[in-house]
């Protein structure tokens, strides 16, 4: 489905719209997901949490 | 409009709904549920 929105919309444009500029990929999701997995985070729980170079905080997730 | 964002927003609200009630039911265990929501990203 990505792939198709990547597609539909262009990835320069995508990127251009949102505030770190430029769209993210799997490393970017590593520390996140650090966060929840190791003791860092033993008492979070029941979050969402956007890493997305701040798209959600400009178009509403 | 090729892209489906009915099943977008249906299938994310599906997930938050799931991470929080998860979280709920699963806290006494000592088990922590989250989500991350990475918008539109490469994966590979």
């Amino acid at each position: 489905m990505t792939q198709g929105v990547l597609a539909t919309f262009g990835v320069e444009k995508l990127a251009a719209a949102a505030p770190l500029k430029r769209l993210g990929d799997d490393d970017d999701l590593k520390g996140a997901a650090l966060l929840f997995a190791s003791a860092a985070g033993k008492h979070i729980t029941g979050q969402i949490l956007a890493v997305d170079g701040g798209v959600s905080s400009v178009h509403g997730g | 409009m090729d892209v489906k964002f009915i099943a977008y927003g249906t299938s994310k609200g599906a997930v938050v709904n799931f991470t929080r009630t998860l979280a709920a039911e699963w806290g006494g265990y000592g088990i922590t549920v989250n989500a991350l929501a990475p918008a539109s990203s490469r994966a590979g």
